[in-house]
């Protein structure tokens, strides 16, 4: 008879391998990486610009201009543009971030040749035509409207300012007034000051016949250094905001506060509590606010990433009477982490939980070009994710008791809520 | 192209397996045959709200999550209207752990009062998050009755309104569980680094012996065909006007289905499709406007809905749209654009099919139609579209009679 109450066996590895990709700087110092992989002969082309947010001169210059690469160029209209990848079958992204602006292509292998041409002319000969801006702009500040009536958005948007301050480019967002100062010189500036600083990753099935195309098209292009930014931030003091919101059923809340980059000794222990607080399903916040007390349908914490600037956040929606109760909660979570060993048990749970969640990221060539790209962008070392493992494989419920003493403590935290 | 291998156990429960040796991973897509038009109209919400409760710990098992935690493992589910779907992810060689909880899981539960009391606040509070407390959030909640009048799509997946939920007793619980949680009313596929032999082993082992009642059959009240349109008006706190309409279509594996898809497709999709261009770039009367296909299994909806640009009439937003019904009515579509929107399902076929998982979930669900390589069939049957057959569903469903509008009007 099958003892259905006992767990089957189970192994553990600590094995993390990356494709290793194949690197080549062609003629005019454009890096191109590719990871070759998968079944599918699908293809996927990211363009990484050092051209965001932190590189502005006019806000929102980065934001229209990346939206704006696929609005029209000196020879095609935009409805040229999107009928040439529509009928290829070919998806084009852009995201313009607060870092870096992503362009990537989306192809099957067959159709890699025009659609990547198409992507070149785009990248350098842009025409931003007066009428798309306009259009463009509308529809943002539409967007805008309907995103200021959701309690998430405007708490993620207030925990931000709070932050990093109003006027830091990781503190702000595009408001009404912003959007309608945007002209089209400011996006050719920006265009020509910083566009011409990135690097190719191409991921999917790449074979010589891939690798060659890209290098034909990406040969000619000039390739420059963008001008370095500086940004201060002042030193804010942490503090609780509640914005009412008419109307509204639920508040938003985020518990927010900077932290160490992912270079620093420190790193695997805030990251890995991040995890036994907030990062999973089994997580202490998820059990409490969720599982125990049903205030919430979901609340997590996470360590977010930016290039100069990293922050811990907490976040979560629940009832307005109940938002004063989750604070104290997240507080007493907080506090549990510095004065009390996590039991062996739950150490061993979270951690092969994070451990398998990493591993079993890696199913895709994608996946693999993504952790290559933060590589890439954020200048980890080689290795960076094996080592991180073996370092959180290691891990001490004294040490993690040390680490939240030092970083977890409840009232360096940024609170606000909206609802 | 997804190699499988299927079989089915004695107590009726179907398992299918797709090896795949590139990857380090197995995993397990359970498939429950049970969604929302399965409920009772004034127990709704049921169906999702069940699915919360299989995560609070079966007959031998206090937890499903911390063991499958502790192997390395991830998992989540959803419920829609036709379907309850569970997945699983775990490193190969813990794929045994995966069984084990499944298993128990589907022979019985731990019908833990404190449970249901719990996951009851936290769908009352998923409830509020998505459908109450976002903007439009509340459109399907009053489109559906209004679309469907005697079949249960006539309320949303989440219930029709908060009571139910709060309603739902244990005795419900269990008789749900025992009518619908059986082996021969589940579909399980296990996929990426597995073996035939293997999976044949482990689902004798753990399923085989869980005993199988009669199920009970499904017998749903016929949506009556349409026959006057409909219309509803609503107003609430948004920044803009919002229009939708939704015409009543074939079902997810009727003949026909493919060609109403790509309809929907050549009017929509991408920047280059006809009502982007016409509408929100040449006229400038939407901000955003898409169509699109439910795609459920009873007989479904094509819908079209869009964000009007501040200061447009939204009755002169439906005549817009009815004018260019109005011409793929009488001129049909092009074939270069019947072309297109087949390059374009293509890549999504192939792109889909990148992650493992995808790849169980869609055997299960075509394993649902009772032929499972119907998941290899799809491009074919979408390359075979004619625009004569898109003409003819066309005309079939754009018509006024059946048709459901609604203005979704901004407050002043």
């Amino acid at each position: 008879m099958l003892d259905r109450t006992i767990a089957p066996p189970f192994t553990r590895s600590t094995f993390f391998e990356l494709i290793s990709p194949v690197q080549i700087t062609l003629r005019n110092g454009l890096n191109v990486y590719t990871i070759s992989g998968g079944n599918q002969s699908v293809i996927k082309i990211e363009i990484l610009i050092k051209g965001g947010r932190w590189t502005e001169k006019h806000f929102g210059a980065a934001y229209f201009s990346g939206s704006l690469l696929s609005k029209g160029t000196s020879k095609k209209s935009s409805f040229e543009i999107a009928q040439i990848f529509d009928q290829y079958g070919a998806h084009l992204e852009i995201n313009p971030g607060m870092d870096m602006v992503s362009i990537v292509l989306y192809t099957l292998n067959k159709n890699l040749q025009p659609t990547l041409s198409l992507l070149y002319e785009l990248l350098t000969d842009a025409a931003f035509p007066e009428k798309e801006l306009a259009q463009t702009k509308s529809i943002y500040q539409q967007n805008l409207k309907v995103n200021n009536e959701k309690t998430s958005f405007l708490a993620s948007k207030l925990i931000r300012a709070n932050l990093f301050g109003k006027n830091h480019p990781y503190g702000k967002e595009l408001e009404e007034g912003d959007v309608n100062a945007i002209t089209r010189d400011m996006l050719h500036q920006h265009v020509q000051a910083q566009f011409g600083d990135f690097l190719i990753i191409a991921s999917g099935q790449v074979t010589d016949r891939e690798q060659k195309l890209i290098q034909e098209t990406f040969s000619n292009i000039p390739i420059k250094a963008s001008t370095a930014s500086v940004h201060a931030n002042d030193a804010l003091k942490p503090y609780r905001q509640i914005q009412e919101k008419e109307g509204s059923l639920q508040s938003s809340l985020r518990s927010a506060k900077e932290i160490i980059s992912r270079t620093h000794p420190d790193y695997p222990s805030v990251l890995f509590l991040t995890h036994v607080l907030g990062g999973y399903f089994g997580s202490r916040l998820m059990k409490n606010i969720r599982e125990e007390k049903g205030l919430t349908y979901g609340i997590y914490a996470s360590y977010n990433t930016l290039k100069h600037k990293q922050y811990l956040v907490i976040g979560a929606d629940v009832n307005k009477e109940n938002l004063e109760l989750t604070f104290d909660e997240i507080k007493k979570e907080l506090a549990r982490l510095y004065s009390e060993p996590v039991p062996l048990d739950e150490l061993d749970t979270a951690r092969n939980h994070f451990i398998g969640s990493l591993q079993s990221e890696m199913t895709t060539p994608f996946a693999h070009a993504d952790k290559l790209k933060s590589t890439l962008l954020y200048n980890l070392p080689e290795g960076f994710y094996q080592t991180l493992i073996n370092r959180i494989d290691q891990l001490t419920d004294e040490d993690l008791m040390e680490t939240a003493s030092k970083y977890f403590q409840g009232d360096s935290f940024f609170e606000v809520a909206v609802g | 192209m997804i190699n499988f291998t299927e079989f089915t156990l004695s107590n009726g429960l179907r398992v299918m397996v797709h090896e795949d040796h590139t990857v380090q991973i197995a995993v397990m897509n359970i498939l429950y045959d049970v969604g929302s038009r399965d409920e009772h109209p004034d127990k709704t919400g049921f169906a999702h709200l069940f699915e919360h409760l299989m995560f609070g710990g079966s007959k031998n098992i206090p937890s499903y999550d911390e063991p499958l935690q502790r192997v390395g493992g991830e998992n989540n589910a959803f419920t829609n209207t036709d379907i309850t779907n569970y997945y699983l992810t775990v490193p190969a060689s813990n794929i045994e752990t995966g069984f084990w909880l499944e298993s128990d899981r589907m022979m019985s539960l731990s019908f833990d009062p404190k449970v249901l009391e719990v996951q009851r606040k936290v769908v009352i509070e998923e409830f509020k998050q998505r459908y109450l407390n976002q903007p439009y959030g509340d459109v399907w909640l009053k489109l559906r009755p209004l679309t469907y009048k005697v079949h249960p799509y006539s309320w949303a997946t989440i219930g029709k309104e908060i009571s139910h939920i709060e309603n739902a007793t244990l005795d419900d619980v269990k008789d749900f569980f025992f009518k619908y949680y059986t082996p021969s009313n589940a579909i399980l596929v296990v996929a990426g680094n597995v073996t035939v032999d293997q999976v044949k082993k482990l689902s004798e082992k753990w399923f085989g012996p869980i005993a199988s009642p009669k199920l009970a059959h499904r017998n749903l009240p016929l949506e009556p065909k349409q026959i006057t349109k409909r219309f509803m008006e609503v107003e609430a706190d948004v920044p803009a006007n919002a229009f939708y309409k939704a015409w009543h279509m074939p079902g997810r594996f009727h003949q026909d289905y493919y060609a109403a898809d790509l309809l929907s497709d050549v009017l929509s999709r991408g920047q280059s499709s006809i009502l982007y261009q016409k509408l929100v770039k040449e006229k400038e009367i939407f901000t955003s406007i898409s169509s699109f296909v439910m795609g459920t299994i009873d007989p479904g909806l094509l819908v079209m809905s869009g964000r009007l640009k501040e200061g447009i009439r939204l009755e002169d937003a439906e005549s817009e749209i009815g004018e260019i019904i109005s011409s793929v009515l009488s001129s049909g579509v092009h074939e270069g654009d019947l072309e297109k929107v087949k390059n374009q399902a293509e890549s999504t076929l192939e792109f889909g099919e990148i992650e493992v998982m995808n790849r169980a979930m869609n055997l299960a669900f075509a394993k649902l139609s009772g032929d499972a390589n119907l998941v290899n069939e799809e491009g074919a049957r979408i390359n075979a579209v004619t625009t004569d057959q898109i003409l003819s569903v066309a005309k079939e469903i754009l018509q006024e009679s059946n048709a459901s509008t609604m203005y979704y009007r901004a407050k002043k």
